[in-house]
């Protein structure tokens, strides 16, 4: 819990609350980007991605006469985030054919189109695209509960007390799933993973 | 000694582990680290995949959002609103409508029901008006001689059921 005389975010969100939509500019455009990777990683569909992220957003609108400063607003927004995929996921389960486990075909036009603004070789460049494509398909494979706290885990926002409030379960139970999904990544990634070399820089 | 040693490591052990999921260690935590795991050489191979994990995961990219995704939500914000208002005003004046709708409807339900009522008030007054007659009718009995003349009632009733006259002996007779 953080008041909002500490947590910027809350502030913002107390300015939303009185019908300020700059203030509500501000954190949209301050979140939108995790919450789309989180949605994305959750859903494997980049467009239903931005929509459910659009989703957060309006539900976070309509809810500020909800929110209160003691809690942390990144929080409150992920336990948003978390609900709607887990109601997307649950829709998807009553309509099989929609399923997120569903075979997509190549050129679907499903895949995101990622940022990357980094400069590589090509040979390094199809090395490091087969890593992230091996690491996308552990991470989908997870149970949704492991796959969560695992990406939640990558927020710097967000404390281990946080990821534990988002998914509405006690701290230690949140650093066993964090524990679980890394034991099953590094499994499934080891012939990937670069290890032996001790870099201090 | 030894598990008590192994038991010992543990909560460091645990607190490196944590540390290596959250971020990218500072090259001074790595040298300490190592300096830790020196004394611990069973736990580097795992130590090494760890933060190796750590940065495969940390090379994962953003997934790219449209440039004009605040102004469209804020769009769709305005259009909620909007929405919500139009809800809100119809609610208010709805109900003038709906009135007006029904108006017709409820004169004609109010026009049977006030003459269900006045047909039940006929028959209320009619019932009463029979019961006021069957009590004054036993109130006249009341003024008949005494019951005493009765007294020889059944043998004069039986009297009346003997056989009627002979006719064919009467004219015989004649």
């Amino acid at each position: 819990m953080m008041p909002a005389e500490t947590d910027p975010d809350a502030a913002l969100m107390m300015r939303v609350k009185a019908g300020d939509l700059a203030a509500f500019a501000e954190l949209a455009d301050k979140y939108k980007q995790p919450i789309i990777n989180l949605a994305y990683r959750m859903l494997r569909d980049a467009s239903e991605a931005e929509d459910l992220a659009q989703a957060v957003f309006l539900q976070v609108y309509k809810s500020a006469a909800r929110y209160h400063a003691a809690s942390k607003f990144s929080t409150w927004l992920f336990t948003i985030a978390r609900n709607l995929c887990l109601n997307e996921i649950r829709r998807r389960s009553r309509h099989p054919a929609e399923s997120i486990d569903a075979p997509r075909t190549e050129g679907e036009g499903q895949a995101p189109q990622h940022e990357d603004h980094r400069t590589v070789s090509a040979p390094e460049r199809l090395l490091q695209g087969e890593l992230e494509q091996k690491i996308e398909e552990a991470i989908a494979d997870l149970p949704e509960a492991q796959r969560t706290a695992l990406l939640l885990c990558q927020q710097d926002e967000l404390s281990y007390d946080d990821i534990s409030e988002v998914l509405n379960c006690s701290l230690s139970a949140t650093k066993s799933l964090i524990h679980r999904a890394r034991e099953t990544l590094k499994q499934r990634l080891k012939p990937y993973l670069r290890t032996g070399e001790w870099d201090d820089q | 000694m030894e598990e008590k040693k192994s038991r010992m490591n543990e909560p460091a052990e645990i607190r490196w582990r944590e540390k290596c999921w959250r971020r990218e260690l500072s090259a001074a935590e790595r040298r300490e680290l190592r300096l830790w795991l020196e004394s611990h050489p069973e736990l580097k191979p795992e130590f090494e995949l760890e933060l190796s994990l750590h940065q495969a995961l940390g090379t994962l990219k953003d997934v790219s959002v449209p440039s004009n995704f605040t102004s469209r939500l804020l769009q769709a914000v305005e259009r909620e609103e909007a929405q919500s208002e139009r809800l809100a005003n119809r609610h208010r004046a709805g109900w003038w409508e709906n009135f007006k709708a029904w108006m017709p409807r409820f004169g004609v339900g109010a026009v049977i029901l006030v003459a269900g009522l006045l047909s039940y008030q006929q028959f209320q007054i009619g019932e009463r008006q029979k019961m006021l007659d069957s009590v004054t009718a036993v109130a006249e009995v009341s003024t008949l001689p005494a019951p005493e003349i009765l007294h020889d009632f059944d043998a004069i009733q039986a009297m009346t059921r003997t056989p009627g006259p002979d006719e064919e002996l009467l004219a015989l007779m004649k």
